[in-house]
């Protein structure tokens, strides 16, 4: 039915089936939009914060996506600045799940705030000592950047592209890719540090606070090394995941092996780093402020085990994975690896959010724990809707993967069976072969 | 032409522990006086607004020698860079240099809850709820404090609508400074102890100076460096010993022998 | 012309518009009014502008009635603070009364007669009007002929005499007062000494020591701005003796830990040590008619014997004991719990037995006499509820003013007929006691009207002040005197019943006859003799602007003789119960239409005191039941069972449930709607009148 919409060349299903996929995701945009109405409309007493837990799983989840989001500036920089070519394969996918991290976090921080309609109040008396400040203008400005870099995605649609005027101003939007990509470098530079920054700088919450590199603190920078770390990996995962759904090639192998490497890479250097500050924080900073480390993990939910896990487990281990080349070459390491990484990340970030405020600081106070509220947990699930919704709508009427028609070409499509045995990373079980068989549908 | 100065100010507190029997008078003052409403159906200890808070605190001994103190705590009016001041990305916290008040401007306020994560007293509260009273309640609101809606923080700032009103006495007589006996918080005034001091701790001859610089005079996480403007004191040792784990930060610079902890 | 306009046109204006609006101030103004429309929102209270004024007046929340200084903007109070330099109260105000003003508004207010039908599940509360209810409650106790009783729980008013004198008419009338009195030492001493005393205080200003047996007396009891200034003043070492860790106790100078339920052991080990080691003068063993029976049996109570079942050291009772033999004057007393309720009358009177055998009694320094106010009766003899026989009470009308001590409804019911009863409520709020009426014909709130304040419980001397009204009364509401008068028509009893302001009128211009006291006036701070008013109008302006009359203090006699009442039973073995509830509350606390809603900030939103549903244990009590900290359990007892949040405290005393009657969050309980059985309706009512001590098991949800 919307075949005239389709890139020419391209393979993609039904209307009908397409629908199908999109549906069950409109039903949860729904569910999402009424817990975000609540919110709004009656107060945030629906979700399960309070005033000891002042930030919970939205700010958290906000960090995380954000973090995981940088593939879009590091691959645009290392494309566009470093002039990897490679990228190019997956740089507009960056760019798509950058613009729904980024819009998704903004929108669920609208959310979060209490009086959303004075969000302009920053811009008007910004606070030029607030880490908060600097968050609010990058972020605004890398958005604004990042549909910037969107446009000319949108306009590769097969309708679009016939109208002379939105062509040439592709093209020559294009031209300008270099400068939005070093500006969004800029600002990602920036915003991904002085989220770090938020919680560095907080001298009355001393699991948090870290002692400064000029006027940022340490945690400014541990956050863009670990941001730059966990954007490729993140990318890779997205792009092997929109594979496994569309049962399509879309990028060739050394693509993932070079996002693998540059992952891999700045994985190391924040591990090393990372290490240095934590005995920097155990043996001066924390003392300092009264506080020995260890009374932190004190608590048997949050022992030191989450400190091993972080830098360990989740840090070095998958670094020395993805810097192995020979390790590269197996797809399990490979993914099983990056999907260490974002995972480390995602860690990393709530132990800066959610251990930072559940831990005590006056000598009478207690450890608290937090769980959301369902209100909470739908709104986010909303962001994740509005996601693959967005990027489900771009994939399927523009072109994201500018390897997909050579691929689709070389390899033809396969059949789900087909498809499912070589793509597989694990091995599967008969049954399942069998069920794929049988439910499969010839095209 | 008058070039003189204008003076200032240092309000503090001092609360001594030893006198102070939990009777939350001071709670329901201040709450009465800034027109924060009463709790709601789901409020509880940790999504309620208490701008005064007052914590039972245990020796933890066994029963009988258990011993318990009672802590009222609220803003400390941090004078050294002062946390929450510092993270508002819209300046929606005042610091007043001629007073040394932390002041809330909750028009301009966010509701980001940034300033909340900051504060270590835990000294700052969130509208999660709009306020609610009842039809006649609502006439009997102090008409000099501002009540707020849903969606921004609130927290202690001395009564400082009182400040205000002691202001304009002074400027009605004529006079270029304020009666210290016309600004007195609600707190300092409903404690049927007398628990509370509150004064100018640069007035050498206020009797908070002297006594915010007793031995047994004390605050809580100096060694974070805030230098709150809020003391306690207390002659009992264990009460002492609770509050100050290791050696005070401001201490240590003043090159003052440090107090070890054993216990 | 049109035909010429193209898109690009039409683009170059759109575009030009939007950056030439841009300059323009409408923009900037909507962006700056979306700040003024978030600060405006729908349920902005106005706030009140006009001018500010200052009233006096006097708290009738409780019977202490402090003085106090009500900031009114138009005429409505906003802000209440104590007295400075009051005598009595010293300038403070309770927490309860800091927020009085809020009473009037308070959601469970009821402005309207109301009828409660039907005591089940299909219980409602339906309007009704004033005649038709005063028709059925005549009616009522002219088909009747039980007992008609009036339950008062602030007796010493004007308005008691009149139901006294009410009551009296009928032939069958039973005056009733809480059974929790915070006088129950007066009491119990005015039976064993002769002549009769009058009135009794304590002198608390100039006695050395006061021994406490787990009355409140830091906590709210008596007046509490002079109990403060006692305890600041740091003249009188208090020694609170108490199985819990009570405010009380812990403000003391010493508190002594012993076992619930031993008090009168406690009290009998320490007169055993007086008389053991000589401490009682020759002169007070001469006035004591049985001092030889007392001496025979008082040897088997001695610190050594009762320690095991006390818990008290035996060394720590000797030394408390020369310690209050050896001060020049001491005072020693009990009282009820705001929520565990009295002691039995045994134990009452043991422990006043010990201020006569120290000699304490008629002494300054000690337990004092003082006058009746002029134009007051001398006082009543009260019942003890345990001496008032089962069902045989018909009619029950309990007067609106509060004592701030709870009543389990369990305790009146057992004295009500099975089926005839009918119980009038002349509450302002739905309380404990009112949702269980029939009739509920309400007074006026505090502040609304006009009221005495007489001297409270422990006055030293006599006093008397006027509450002023700071509201206006809803029209609705009934003055308990005309809902007098006009029973007292239908039942065609012969009583002159003024209305409440010539009534108190009336009083004032006795006490000025009285010519004696002074007058302290607030505004000023000043003192004036009564023989310098020349006219009972001065007298009547000075106390509605602000004053009170406090009387002189009278020369001291230590009674001619002295009968002694002590029971030399021995405690009877009781089987060890694993786990006893004792239930305490906070005074004028113990439910949540004694306070204004703003008290929340002292109970659920701090946890500094504790709301209905929380109970508190020891953590050797916790491990041996397997309980953490915080947790959901059921408390149950043979009365029933309620759902609880279960604290560990180290101050609680291993072995018991430390019980909160506090305010019920989940609404006052009907008989309709019975939320979850408060704790207070779990304690077992006992024949001695007393609910304090319970069995109880802690069990899983």
């Amino acid at each position: 039915m919307d075949k005239l919409l389709i890139p020419r060349g391209l393979q993609r299903t039904t209307f009908e089936k397409f629908l199908l996929w999109i549906i069950p995701w409109l039903a949860l945009l729904a569910v999402g939009a009424y817990a975000i109405y609540l919110c709004l409309a009656e107060g945030l007493f629906h979700t399960n914060m309070d005033n000891r837990f002042a930030f919970g799983i939205w700010i958290f989840l906000d960090l995380t996506v954000i973090a995981l989001g940088a593939g879009a500036f590091f691959t645009g920089f290392l494309l566009y600045i470093l002039r990897r070519k490679e990228l190019k394969a997956v740089i507009n996918s960056a760019v798509v799940i950058g613009l729904i991290c980024y819009s998704g976090a903004v929108l669920v921080l609208m959310v979060d705030v209490g009086q959303p309609l004075r969000a302009w109040f920053t811009f008007w008396h910004p606070n030029t000592h607030s880490m908060l400040t600097e968050v609010t203008f990058c972020l605004t400005c890398y958005l604004i950047v990042l549909l910037i870099e969107y446009v000319p995605i949108v306009l590769k649609n097969r309708q679009l592209r016939q109208i002379p005027k939105f062509l040439v101003f592709e093209f020559e939007l294009h031209k300008l890719m270099p400068v939005f990509a070093g500006i969004g470098t800029f600002l990602s530079f920036f915003h991904q540090g002085s989220l770090g920054g938020l919680f560095g700088v907080l001298r009355g919450r001393p699991f948090a606070f870290r002692e400064e590199l000029g006027i940022w603190p340490s945690t400014f920078f541990l956050f863009v090394i670990s941001a730059a770390a966990a954007g490729p990996s993140f990318v890779m995962l997205t792009t092997t995941l929109v594979e496994k759904i569309t049962r399509k090639r879309l990028v060739k192998d050394e693509v993932y092996r070079f996002l693998g490497k540059v992952s891999g890479c700045m994985l190391i250097i924040y591990v090393l780093l990372k290490s240095i500050d934590t005995l920097i924080w155990i043996n001066s900073t924390s003392p300092g402020n009264g506080f020995p480390a260890f009374e932190f993990y004190a608590t048997q939910s949050f022992g030191t085990w989450i400190l091993f896990t972080e830098i360990v487990v989740l840090g070095l281990i998958p670094a020395l994975v993805l810097l192995s080349s020979r390790l590269r070459q197996n797809k399990r390491y490979l993914f099983g690896a990056g999907f260490l990484v974002c995972s480390g990340i995602m860690l990393n970030r709530f132990v800066m959010t959610i251990q930072t405020l559940a831990l005590p600081t006056l000598p009478f106070d207690n450890f608290l724990t937090y769980a959301p509220s369902w209100e909470e947990v739908a709104a986010f699930a909303f962001v994740i809707a509005y996601g693959v919704i967005l990027y489900s709508l771009t994939f399927r009427y523009s072109v994201i993967f500018p390897q997909e028609r050579e691929l689709g070409q070389t390899n033809g499509e396969l059949s789900m069976r087909e498809f499912a045995q070589s793509r597989s990373v694990f091995k599967q079980p008969k049954f399942v072969t069998r069920l794929i068989d049988t439910f499969s549908s010839t095209k | 032409m008058d070039t003189t100065v204008e003076k200032k100010y240092k309000f503090g507190m001092v609360i001594n522990l030893d006198k102070c029997n939990g009777c939350g008078a001071c709670a329901v003052a201040c709450a009465i006086e800034n027109n924060v409403p009463p709790a709601v159906q789901k409020m509880n200890k940790r999504n309620g607004l208490t701008w005064l808070t007052i914590s039972t605190v245990s020796n933890n001994e066994q029963y009988p020698q258990s011993e318990t103190v009672f802590v009222p705590m609220f803003c400390q009016q941090c004078e050294k860079e002062t946390p929450c001041m510092t993270v508002c990305p819209q300046n929606a916290v005042d610091v007043d240099p001629t007073t040394g008040i932390v002041g809330q401007v909750p028009q301009r306020c966010l509701g980001c809850r940034y300033c909340m994560t900051a504060c270590p007293y835990h000294a700052r509260y969130f509208n999660w709820w709009d306020p609610e009273w009842t039809d006649g309640m609502k006439q009997q609101l102090n008409p000099d404090v501002a009540p707020r809606m849903r969606g921004v923080v609130e927290k202690c700032n001395f009564c400082h609508s009182r400040l205000h009103s002691a202001k304009d006495k002074a400027a009605t007589l004529g006079n270029r400074e304020i009666n210290p006996a016309d600004y007195i918080p609600a707190c300092v005034e409903s404690c049927p102890n007398k628990a509370i001091t509150f004064g100018d701790l640069n007035d050498t001859t206020a009797p908070i100076t002297s006594l915010a610089s007793n031995s047994n005079s004390f605050r809580f996480l100096s060694r974070l460096g805030t230098e709150p403007k809020v003391y306690y004191h207390s002659k009992k040792h264990w009460v002492r010993a609770m509050a100050e784990k290791a050696q005070t930060r401001s201490r240590q610079a003043d090159g003052i022998a440090e107090e070890e902890f054993h216990g | 012309m049109l035909k010429s306009i193209t898109r690009r046109d039409l683009l170059k204006f759109t575009g030009g518009s939007i950056i030439g609006l841009m300059f323009s101030p409408l923009p900037w103004k909507l962006l700056d009014d979306s700040a003024i429309w978030t600060q405006n929102w729908s349920l902005t209270p106005k706030l009140a502008h006009g001018p500010i004024t200052s009233v006096f007046t006097h708290c009738t929340l409780c019977p202490a009635g402090c003085a106090m200084k009500a900031l009114c903007v138009s005429g409505m109070p906003f802000s209440l603070t104590g007295v400075p330099f009051h005598p009595l109260t010293h300038g403070s105000l309770c927490v309860r009364g800091l927020a009085g003003h809020h009473m009037a508004y308070h959601p469970l207010r009821i402005v309207h007669p109301h009828t409660f039908s039907g005591k089940s599940e299909e219980s409602s509360m339906s309007a009704i009007s004033l005649k038709r209810a005063l028709d059925a409650i005549a009616g009522h106790m002219k088909s009747t002929t039980g007992t008609i009783a009036i339950l008062d729980r602030q007796p010493n008013r004007a308005i008691s005499e009149l139901y006294r004198s009410f009551l009296q008419q009928t032939e069958r009338g039973l005056y009733l007062t809480s059974p929790s009195r915070e006088e129950s030492t007066l009491d119990a001493i005015k039976e064993m000494v002769k002549p009769s005393p009058g009135p009794l205080g304590y002198d608390f200003e100039n006695t050395s020591l006061i021994i406490s047996f787990g009355a409140p007396l830091l906590d709210g009891w008596g007046t509490p701005g002079r109990m403060n200034a006692i305890r600041n003043s740091q003249r009188a070492k208090i020694v609170q003796i108490d199985c819990r860790y009570s405010r009380t106790a812990l403000q003391s100078d010493q508190w002594i830990a012993i076992a619930p339920g031993t008090e009168r052991l406690v009290a009998l080990s320490i007169a055993s040590v007086l008389e053991e080691e000589h401490f009682i003068a020759q002169r007070i063993r001469q006035s004591i008619t049985n001092i030889r029976q007392f001496s025979s049996m008082i040897g088997q109570f001695s610190p050594e014997k009762t320690a095991a079942r006390t818990g008290i050291q035996p060394s720590v009772l000797r030394m408390l004991t020369r310690e209050l033999a050896s001060v020049n004057s001491a005072i020693v007393l009990s009282g009820a719990d705001p929520g565990g309720g009295p002691f039995d009358i045994e134990t009452e009177r043991t422990i006043a037995a010990i201020n006569l055998l120290l000699g304490s009694v008629g002494k300054n320094g000690g337990i004092v006499s003082r006058k009746n106010i002029p134009g007051y009766q001398s006082e009543f003899t009260p019942i003890h509820w345990s001496n008032i026989p089962d069902h045989s009470i018909d009619t029950l009308i309990v007067d609106g003013a509060d004592s701030g001590y709870a009543i389990p409804w369990r305790l009146i019911e057992q004295k009500l007929t099975n089926t005839s009863s009918m119980v009038v409520s002349l509450s302002p709020v739905l309380d404990q006691i009112s949702v269980h009426s029939d009739y509920l014909l309400p007074s006026p709130a505090h502040l609304e009207s006009l009221q005495d304040q007489v001297a409270n419980i422990d006055a030293k001397t006599a006093t008397f002040s006027l509450s002023i009204p700071l509201l206006k009364k809803n029209e609705n509401t009934i003055d308990p005197v005309d809902v007098l008068r006009e029973l007292s028509a239908r039942l065609n009893v012969v009583l002159e019943i003024p209305t409440e302001e010539e009534l108190l009128k009336n009083k004032v211009a006795q006490i000025h006859s009285g010519q004696r006291g002074i007058l302290f006036t607030y505004s000023d701070g000043s003192s004036t003799s009564i023989r310098e008013l020349s006219s009972a109008d001065d007298l009547w302006t000075a106390l509605t602007t602000g004053a009170i009359w406090i009387d002189d203090e009278i020369h001291q006699l230590p009674p001619r003789s002295v009968t002694m009442a002590l029971s030399a039973e021995q405690p009877k073995d009781s089987k060890e119960e694993p786990l006893q509830m004792i239930a305490s509350g906070w005074r004028g606390a113990v439910c949540a239409s004694q306070i204004s809603p703003i008290l929340s900030k002292v109970f659920q939103e701090t946890e500094l005191r504790h709301v209905n549903g929380i109970v508190s244990i020891n953590p050797e009590t916790a491990s041996q039941l397997g309980v953490t900290n915080d947790s959901p359990m059921t408390l149950s007892t043979k009365n029933g069972s309620a759902a609880v949040n279960v604290k560990i405290d180290t101050t609680v005393r291993p072995g018991i449930v430390d019980a909160a009657i506090g305010p019920n969050l989940n609404g006052t309980e009907t008989p309709a709607h019975p939320v979850g059985n408060t704790l207070l309706n779990l304690c077992d009512v006992t024949n001695d009148g007393t609910w304090r001590i319970t069995p109880a098991q802690i069990l899983k949800v």
